[in-house]
């Protein structure tokens, strides 16, 4: 077919991605989206090409984003992969094409549907990692390391890694992610993201549940009783995630 | 009594100081950093964040101010903390990412110096052993300079709660207390954060997160404009990064207070408002309230309410006006303002790419054109945008029972009035 639209299937990392955008460039190729390996669903209307991850090409594309574009505009494709949401690659390719033409200023075409979406994605994920620098909750285990499950809407592990790995400089840490199976390993100020992981039961150390306890007593001390106001605190801690913190799991049931 | 007593008791004592920030400085410990957006790490049940842990070091105290939960004759539990313990407790939740730091505050036990010293040393604990979260420091009123001064140089934030806003009403409710008791401190504190600016880490300055304070609104007379006129006048002269207002809720049954049954919210919102404007939105006090007008309108925010006083100000046109300009148009805040500015650069803005940008157009469209027109089918009477502006009010930050009351017809109909000036 003179005319197919194609659609790249990478491994679903960021460098995997930035393989594909980079095949794309070279292969002249007409390419629709790029979709994780996980996510392919065969369809009559698309070519489909297997895309090996590269990581020097991956480099060169960062690279070019970075200096034809801007680091903000990198950070923007990296968060909006990260959403995991249904036509990212084709949103990805389209506004790194527009960034390559206009530069630095794609990020002020504010009115292109495009520009605004990658936008609008990009902070959606932002402003998920930052509630997770707040609302994630740690229990000391036997052995004194620090352990936390998280279940997120995006993939954000790789996002938060640093600022919980430096916050904890001295201690070993395991954050995992329920719904992805992935974990973060820290030790002393290193972290590593591990895939694949099966998690076992843990066994906390002697002082936590002291520790819980208390920080409970606390939560509910330091309410004010006459401003109640459970549709304000709802509002800013949704119930999808209290399973995982400490001090509102108790509610749920 | 078991630490886990003592913390309930510290903790509810300390509840009514609404500060809960934890933005403005970044230092690195072993243990621990001070992230510059600040964090908040939950939220309470009455939908108030909680960022720092914030205790009394003791609820005892020498003062009877008439407000006060911890006053000398208010029959409440009483308990103390030893430095060693506010250490371990605030070590451990913050390891286990409940909080980003500490706000230690306390009744005044045995002597001003005294309770001084012993918060210092547990915040000296903290600090020589690594900790490198958020501090914030509640000074007391009569302590001495040398205190005052080490404590800014281990905390991220100091302050010193205003509480009331005229000297009528400190006589009145706390007459043991003097303005320049007050405002001594909180000069001293202004002066040495601004000498120790310039050092290079955040760690080696004094209070490099600035200071705050606060004020009960609602136990006294004072009207809105008395109190935000303080507050402008504090921002300026005192070099400080916030106001913090706090709803009066009735704990002691006292003559000299008044009788409410619930705590004045929906005041103490538009107060967050106003400041709001003072601080980013380049307006002066006196342009919001006078004299004649002294208290915030309940039913609709001050900005609103301002557009709608000065009409003539208005329309503004968004493909030329200045920032400071776009920032008077109620549906535009500081962001969207920026984005305009930016955006326009690559074209003239119509109302459709307005949406795109974030401008929350059911309030803007009746105080802009693009390039010369004003939106299709909108009316400009005043009293008829009061009533359109008014159906926006989302009051989700007071609790239910509350929402009603700011509704009622007969309180609209005259807010209308006097807002509009059609009567």
């Amino acid at each position: 077919m003179e005319n197919a639209e194609f659609i790249y299937i990478c491994d679903g990392t960021i460098e995997g991605l930035l393989s594909a955008v980079y095949k794309s460039y070279y292969s002249h190729e007409n390419v629709f989206d790029i979709i994780a390996s996980d996510d392919f669903q065969s369809s009559f209307a698309y070519e489909y090409r297997n895309i090996t991850t590269d990581f020097k090409q991956a480099q060169k594309v960062a690279y070019s984003i970075k200096s034809k574009i801007s680091r903000q505009a990198f950070e923007t494709v990296v968060n909006v992969w990260l959403t995991e949401s249904e036509l990212r690659g084709h949103h990805i390719l389209e506004y790194i094409k527009l960034g390559f033409k206009k530069g630095r200023d794609v990020d002020c075409m504010l009115t292109q549907e495009n520009v605004a979406f990658m936008q609008m994605m990009s902070r959606k994920v932002e402003f998920e990692v930052h509630r997770f620098l707040g609302i994630l909750r740690f229990s000391k285990l036997h052995d004194g390391s620090f352990f936390s499950s998280i279940s997120t809407d995006y993939n954000i592990l790789s996002l938060i890694a640093e600022h919980f790995s430096q916050r904890l400089s001295e201690d070993r840490l395991i954050i995992y992610d329920e719904k992805r199976k992935n974990a973060i390993l820290s030790d002393r100020g290193e972290w590593i993201l591990v895939n694949g992981i099966k998690m076992g039961e843990v066994t906390l150390s002697h002082e936590e549940t002291s520790f819980r306890d208390m920080w409970q007593r606390y939560f509910e001390a330091i309410a004010i009783k006459e401003r109640t106001n459970k549709k304000l605190q709802r509002s800013f801690i949704p119930v999808r995630y209290w399973s995982n913190v400490t001090e509102l799991k108790k509610e749920l049931q | 009594m078991e630490l886990i007593d003592k913390l309930e008791i510290l903790g509810d004592a300390a509840k009514y100081d609404a500060s809960c920030s934890s933005s403005g400085s970044s230092r690195k410990g072993s243990t621990g950093s001070a992230a510059l957006p600040g964090i908040c790490h939950s939220w309470a049940a009455d939908g108030r964040c909680i960022s720092l842990l914030k205790v009394l070091m003791d609820n005892r105290c020498l003062y009877n101010c008439a407000y006060c939960k911890n006053s000398r004759s208010s029959d409440t539990k009483r308990a103390g903390f030893e430095p060693q313990e506010v250490y371990e407790i605030t070590m451990n939740f913050y390891k286990r990412n409940y909080i980003e730091g500490l706000f230690l505050s306390s009744g005044v036990f045995r002597s001003p110096d005294y309770t001084m010293e012993k918060m210092i040393k547990a915040v000296e604990l903290l600090r020589n052993n690594g900790f490198g979260g958020y501090i914030h420091f509640k000074a007391i009123p009569g302590a001495s300079k040398e205190l005052i001064e080490r404590a800014g140089f281990l905390s991220d934030r100091m302050s010193v709660n205003v509480e009331l806003p005229t000297n009528d009403s400190l006589m009145l409710l706390a007459p043991e207390k003097s303005k320049q008791n007050i405002f001594l401190p909180m000069g001293q504190i202004a002066a040495s954060i601004t000498s120790n600016k310039n050092n290079f880490l955040d760690k080696d300055k004094f209070a490099p997160a600035g200071q705050s304070t606060q004020m009960i609104v609602g136990a006294t007379q004072d009207s809105d404009y008395q109190i935000l006129r303080l507050s402008q006048y504090m921002y300026k002269y005192y070099e400080l990064k916030r106001v913090y207002y706090s709803a009066y809720v009735p704990v002691n049954q006292n003559k000299l207070l008044p009788v409410i049954d619930k705590p004045p919210l929906l005041r103490e919102h538009r107060l967050y408002q106003a400041d709001w404007l003072l601080r980013f939105y380049g307006f002066d006090a006196s342009e919001i309230l006078d004299e004649r007008f002294p208290m915030l309108d309940n039913s609709l925010d001050p900005k609103c309410v301002w557009a709608l006083r000065h009409r003539e100000f208005f329309p503004v046109e968004i493909n030329k006006a200045d920032l400071l300009v776009l920032l008077r148009v109620p549906g535009i805040g500081n962001i969207s303002a920026r984005r305009i500015i930016s955006a326009r650069r690559m074209g003239p803005l119509s109302f459709e790419d307005l949406k795109k940008i974030g401008v929350v157009m059911k309030r803007a469209k009746y105080f802009i054109t693009c390039s010369g027109k004003y939106m299709n089918g909108i009316f400009l009477s005043t009293p008829q945008i009061y009533n359109s502006l008014v159906t926006y009010e989302k009051p989700l930050f007071l609790p239910l029972g509350m929402q009603t009351t700011m509704f009622e017809r007969e309180n609209m109909e005259n807010a209308k009035k006097i807002i509009t000036g059609v009567y």
